[in-house]
């Protein structure tokens, strides 16, 4: 499955002399506002407080897009024109997103209301244009100049109402998207970890190899002064795989006033799981979220599947999701209570709607953000394949019950599986290959799914 | 009715007359000929490419489409050969890519019959796709720039005339290269690549006012071009020398070139595709004028990514700085707080020079101090000099470092000289069918623990009754199939083997030994028990009147395998499939230990594993001990290490290539728990592998095994360490660093030994003294003793460093732990001599010397951690 991102702005993005001020005027393509889809949104309009942050980061992000940290054997590490940075605008800030062309490496810059000096301010969502010309301009951007920043131009939408001027399609796989929504869910899942001042950041980003094997995968874990990447799992350790990329990260070090490691709950035993690291910047903060192999997307934890087999966490998240009007922090509770579900229903709802693009998770406020990814509808469905096999054989009557509670038997082709769901948190088995090969590390199989469909049909 | 206007229908009508006109002339099925070629040109084309035209005017793509179903012009063009209607109807219908793969071949015999057509082609191609959107002349052009390159010179009229008749701006990676290859004459038609001198390629740009105003500064401004071949290799001379003679014949040209090429550096592209562009500006030398001019530019650059971008800004500021012509010093060195918190020494240098240069202007000093007194702890200990001039000339006291409390260093009690109790076995057996199929299954997938098989093995042999599903046997069957193992040696294949045995369905998997490839001359004897058949080969040559292959020579020889009996942990783990399996490590004997060095055995490295080469290797072995005669039991051949030196080459392979290996040393790491010094000895040849190459495999688990020993470590173990510490691969040596910790930390660690091996490793070139120093540096941040322990490696190793590549790394480190550690180390009189001077070394052993005594925090942690290594219930002992 391929995706063709297809941008149209109506100028490319620029940085512009103003008198004695310089205008980042960032042009817009497609987008959702709290009244609906915009072809050339006007979100944002204002002072910047940390201009060389702002420039730097939002250069960072960028090249996260443009970047694969990793090619796979017998490809040509070609010029790619990658996906432009999605940004979100809300009265608590800008938030760009990109992703890489690898699909493994997800960045986000955060800027915080107080580094902010609004003019104009709107909220939604939306594409915006950094070409190569504007790189270059962003990269001369330095501390004690005025920025003026613009996300979408009133003017512009007036004077070039008959049509774009920038057109664009990038094709990319269907895999590229799923995983930049499934990097939200994975996040929810994390815990800070590790904290981290300036200098010892420098020293641990710097120290970090310039190139890993590509099963490579250490554990950060803390060492006598900072941190040190071990390479076996240890309680409380946070997973680093291809280190490198978390070098992204940088050309920001001179900025930065600290950094924050986050990740899942880790045993001794633990297999590569994701991890987020977040740097602190005067203003905001760059998150760049990383998969737990090289080699491997996010697009291929289907952590989310196991609550969208059973129950009603489906439609929990449609009804949730016509809740959400671009808040910048998701109140639970308050959706609990305008939902009539409990806090714990809303949160597996959030979840279904994080791997399908629309919410995000920011790890500093630990909460979700409203954020529908600017893409077609049709192009968000059918992001879960495995849970359309397990369907099929859920509806195929594939899947009987075994001799003992929670035993199935899941006919698949020619073969039998044996599946035995957990109960009481216990993991779920399969005598499957592919559960043989990854546990539960990247969500159930589609046998465990449909025995989980057909035991949720007949309240097992 | 107008072109424009005519329905699909109405265009149909018109295409099928055009079909018709002049179709005489076609010759169905036949290969072009220039003489049929001629006369398909001459008959009725105009009038057709005239019907075509009126049938195609205003037709939208998708119209195009539909109507190249009518008229299929690719089979047309095929039938017709290149005649004026058939290209402009293929032109104007055909896909780019089909356009130009029929149109252009890559087969240098089709190309010649077309281009003796060339003119109509051309006339025919431009007229066809005139009228075509957009996107697909760009398109068009994309492709021809990739495939067009036999009939290159055609190809670049056609573009070039498309590009003119519809104001195109292309600029593509693709049509970019291809407009550099054709300016530098490369590949020109007849396939010969010739390179064109400065002055043609100057001439060629200024013959064509387009290409210098359009496609020329794009190379610039597209990522790629940068690091294009013919720029910045294969013509860069020659390119050189256009850009000068440009320079001497353009006015403007020189400040453009000077502005375009320092804003590619801006433009975030990586540092291989900005080769060109640093060439370019370092070429144009720039005035210190111009310099001054360009100053905000350079600033910028300062902050870009690649190292080689810093270091072309640094030199032209360096100029400015000294000519006094960089009129805003501020901005220079705000830009210069970038610079100094990076790691490469060569642009920290320079970037103190540019400073120190600035500070000549008092004004600017206390700017220039506050800045470097901010980065100096951070700057290598060499520039700490520099930093130290440049805050002491801005009048700013340093802050004063804390004070060590002075006195006696702590006492941290030696290591420990008798074993750990030993091991207790905590394997869980197996209970029931099902563990035993989630155990098999993980095993099958190859990431099961190799440590797990002689329990699979006791509960298979145990239990003739176990069901293994369809399911399990399908996927047995898919592993004994498809996974490669050439020598039968992958535990994963033996276990599928004996699960499908049961079944009735067992292949036979049989490992006979190493496999030597041998070739006979002809006339020689066959080697004696070698397998070997008779072979030929024959060498080709291409003939270009023909365009066939043909052969010139033929070779008639032998070649085949011998199989080298062994007994590597490999064979032993393959041969338990078929044996009563093993139940329990080797009990521990203690054995003495010498260290030898000497060449590899014979054997063939694949290329990747030729960086190993054949220069000699230590080994370890046991004194006076030979090969157990046969039949020797399991424990025998287990504990020979006899024949590691010989299999040498044949057990670097296996660590890189055979499947299961990591299984492998897993099993033999549990086999040998007991003897980690055979272990070492054992896999000493996949260790040397590590150090030269990556994904080798089971480094990880071996090192792991060694640092988990229970046995007070001899020679081979800590000759394995020291290989582990200068992996090729960070995760390898972060392994390696674990195993010192863990050694360290249960009391076992000997300095003194240690360093003995380090140093021998060090002076006969196996291990680089900077990977050593960094996984060190990584081993003494795990816990205070495992710090402490390094400290005493270092000092019992410094003696061994005068004439060591890149010793000052360790001496840097010894310096920095015998200050956390207030532990003092006397100079060594090989050493003493090197501290004068500003070189790294110096300023290291200078630094060592002045290291005064005292207790510090990190050494109470170390003593409280050794002393409780003595007494292991000790709750300070570290974990």
């Amino acid at each position: 499955m391929s995706t063709v991102l297809d941008y149209r702005y109506l100028a490319p993005s620029a940085l512009l002399p103003d008198g004695g001020t310089s205008r980042l005027a960032l042009a817009t393509s497609g987008g959702a506002t709290p009244a609906g889809a915009a072809a050339h949104p006007y979100f944002f309009s204002g002072f910047v407080a940390h201009p060389a942050v702002v420039a730097t980061a939002l250069l960072a992000v960028a090249r996260v897009a443009r970047t694969r940290f990793y090619v796979p054997p017998n490809m040509l590490a070609a010029v790619l024109r990658a996906a432009d940075p999605v940004v979100t605008s809300t009265p608590e800030g800008l938030r760009f997103e990109s992703f890489s062309a690898c699909c493994g490496v997800y960045a986000r810059l955060d800027v915080d209301p107080g580094a902010l000096d609004i003019y104009h301010c709107a909220s939604g969502v939306t594409n915006v244009d950094v070409n190569p010309p504007l790189r270059q301009a962003l990269a001369g951007v330095h501390g004690n100049e005025q920025l003026l920043l613009g996300v979408g131009d009133e003017k512009l939408q007036v004077t070039t109402a008959g049509g774009s001027v920038v057109e664009e399609k990038v094709p990319l796989p269907g895999r590229w998207l799923k995983g930049f929504a499934e990097t939200q869910h994975a996040c929810a899942g994390m815990r800070l970890r590790h904290m981290l001042d300036a200098a010892a950041a420098r020293q641990f980003i710097q120290s970090l190899p310039r190139q890993s094997a590509t099963k490579a995968v250490m554990w950060a874990v803390p060492a006598l002064r900072s941190l040190r990447l071990a390479s076996r799992p240890a309680p409380g350790a946070v997973c680093v795989a291809g280190p490198e990329r978390l070098r992204a990260l940088e050309p920001l070090l001179r900025l930065a006033t600290g950094l924050r490691a986050y990740g899942p709950e880790i045993a001794a035993d633990a297999l590569p799981a994701a991890s987020a690291w977040v740097l602190d910047l005067p203003g905001g903060r760059l998150t760049l979220a990383l998969s737990p192999e090289k080699s491997r997307g996010f697009s291929g934890e289907g952590g989310v599947l196991r609550g969208l087999a059973g129950g009603t966490v489906a439609e929990d998240a449609e009804l949730i999701g016509t809740l959400l009007s671009f808040e910048p922090r998701i109140d639970i509770p308050r959706l609990a209570l305008a939902s009539a579900f409990t806090a714990r229903r809303v949160t597996d709802a959030l979840g279904v709607l994080a791997s399908s693009g629309q919410v995000g998770f920011d790890l500093a406020a630990d909460a979700y953000f409203h954020r529908p990814l600017p893409l077609a509808p049709e192009v968000l469905a059918g992001m879960h394949p495995r849970l359309a096999d397990a369907h099929a054989l859920a509806d195929a009557g594939a899947v009987q019950a075994g001799g003992a509670p929670g035993h199935w038997r899941v006919r698949s082709g020619e073969l039998h599986h044996d599946v035995r769901l957990g109960e009481g948190g216990a993991p779920d088995r399969c005598t499957c290959p592919w559960f043989a090969q990854y546990r539960d590390t990247r969500g159930p199989c589609k046998h465990v799914l449909a025995a989980r469909i057909v035991a949720q049909g007949s309240g097992a | 009715m107008t072109g424009q206007d005519l329905t699909l229908d109405q265009r149909r009508d018109h295409l099928r007359r055009a079909l018709k006109a002049g179709g005489d002339a076609a010759r169905h099925g036949e290969q072009a000929h220039p003489s049929r070629l001629r006369q398909a040109m001459k008959a009725g084309s105009d009038e057709a490419v005239a019907l075509l035209r009126t049938a195609l005017a205003g037709a939208t793509e998708d119209e195009r489409k539909l109507l190249a179903k009518t008229l299929p012009p690719s089979r047309w063009f095929k039938e017709e050969g290149p005649t004026l209607r058939a290209c402009f109807a293929f032109a104007a219908l055909g896909s780019p890519k089909h356009v130009v793969e029929a149109v252009f071949p890559i087969d240098s015999r089709k190309a010649l019959a077309l281009s003796s057509a060339a003119d109509t082609i051309r006339q025919g191609i431009v007229e066809g796709l005139r009228d075509r959107d957009e996107s697909c002349l760009y398109a068009f052009l994309d492709v021809l720039a990739e495939d067009g390159w036999v009939m290159q010179e055609l190809c670049w009229r056609i573009a070039r005339d498309l590009i003119a008749a519809r104001g195109l701006r292309p600029a593509s990676p693709s049509y970019l290269r291809r407009f550099v290859q054709v300016v530098s004459g490369g590949c020109e038609d007849g396939g010969a690549m010739q390179k064109k001198p400065g002055e043609a390629i100057a001439q060629a740009l200024l013959a064509d006012a387009d290409l210098l105003a359009h496609e020329f500064p794009q190379l610039f401004r597209v990522e790629g071009m940068g690091g294009d071949y013919f720029l910045t290799d294969w013509n860069a001379d020659a390119w050189d020398g256009a850009l000068l003679i440009l320079c001497e014949r353009l006015p403007d040209f020189r400040g453009t070139l000077l502005r375009e090429s320092l804003d590619a550096l801006l433009r975030d592209f990586s540092a291989k595709n900005i080769t060109w562009y640093l060439r370019v500006h370092r070429l144009l030398d720039p005035t210190p004028e111009e310099i001054a001019h360009l100053a905000p530019r350079y600033c910028a650059v300062l902050s870009a990514q690649p190292s080689t971008s810093v270091g072309l800004a640094q030199d032209m500021l360096l100029r400015g700085a000294k000519a006094g012509v960089i009129g805003d010093a501020e901005a220079l060195i705000d830009a210069s707080g970038a610079v100094l918190l990076r790691t490469e020494k060569k642009l920290l240098k320079a970037q103190l020079a540019i400073l120190a240069a600035l500070a000549a202007h008092p004004a600017r000093r206390p700017t220039i101090g506050a800045l470097v007194e901010g980065v100096r702890d951070a700057l290598p200990p060499d520039l700490q000099g520099v930093a130290d001039k440049l805050v002491a000339a801005s009048g700013t006291a340093r802050a004063a470092a804390p004070v060590a409390v002075a006195g006696e260093p702590v006492a941290v009690p030696p290591p420990r000289r008798v074993p750990l109790p030993a091991f207790t076995d905590g394997a869980t057996p197996i209970t029931d069918d099902e563990m035993f199929a989630a155990l098999a299954a993980a095993q099958l997938e190859g990431v099961g623990d190799g440590a797990d098989l002689p329990r699979i093995l006791a509960w298979w042999a145990a239990h003739p009754s176990t069901v293994v599903d369809a399911a399990l046997l399908r996927r047995a069957q898919e592993i004994v199939n498809d996974v490669w193992d050439s020598d039968n040696l992958s535990p994963r294949r033996h276990l599928a083997a004996l699960l499908l045995a049961r079944a009735g369905g067992a292949p036979k998997l049989e490992f006979r030994g190493y496999r030597r490839h041998v070739y006979v001359h002809p006339g020689q004897a066959d080697p004696q028990g070698a397998e070997v058949e008779d072979r030929t080969s024959t060498s080709h040559s291409y003939d270009p009147d023909s365009g066939q292959w043909r052969a010139t020579e033929t070779h008639h020889y032998r070649s085949g395998y011998q199989f080298v009996p062994t007994h590597t942990p490999a064979g032993l783990l393959a041969e338990q499939f078929r044996a009563q399996p093993v139940q329990a490590p080797l009990p521990h004997h203690p054995r003495a230990w010498e260290r030898v060095l000497g060449a590899p055995g014979e054997g063939t490295y694949s290329r990747e594993l030729e960086i190993l080469g054949n220069g000699p290797r230590a080994f370890w072995r046991i004194p006076g001990e030979s090969a157990p005669h046969a039949p020797a039991s399991m424990a025998e051949r287990a504990f020979d290490v006899s024949p590691v030196q010989a299999e040498y080459t044949f057990r670097a392979q296996e660590a890189r290539e055979q499947d299961g290996y990591e299984q492998i040393v897993q099993w033999a790491a549990w086999l040998l728990r007991d003897h980690p010094a055979t272990l070492a000895a054992q896999f000493h040849p996949t260790l040397y592998t590590a150090t030269a190459v990556v994904n080798v495999r089971g480094v990880g688990t071996l090192l792991a095994a060694l640092g988990a020993s229970r046995l007070v470590p001899q020679g081979p173990e800590y000759s394995a360490l020291a290989l582990g510490l200068s992996a090729k691969e960070a995760a390898h040596r972060a392994q390696a660093a674990e195993a010192v910790a863990a050694l360290a930390a249960s009391g076992l660690l000997d300095p003194e030994p240690f360093a003995a091996e380090i140093g021998a490793h060090l002076a006969e070139g196996f291990v680089m003294a900077g990977r050593v120093a960094q996984a060190l540096a990584d081993a003494a941040s795990i816990h205070a003793l495992s710090g402490y322990r390094v400290l005493q490696i270092l000092a019992a190793l410094l003696p061994h460093l005068d004439g060591v590549t890149g010793a000052a790394k360790l001496v840097e480190l010894a310096a920095r732990l015998s200050a956390d550690y207030g532990t003092p180390i006397a100079l060594p009189d090989a050493l003493a001599g090197k501290a004068k001077g500003g070189s790294v070394m110096a300023v290291a052993l200078r630094a060592l010397a002045a290291v005064n005594a005292g207790p510090t925090d990190l050494a109470r942690q170390a003593g409280a951690q050794a002393r409780a290594t003595h007494d292991p219930h000790d709750p300070q002992a570290p974990r």
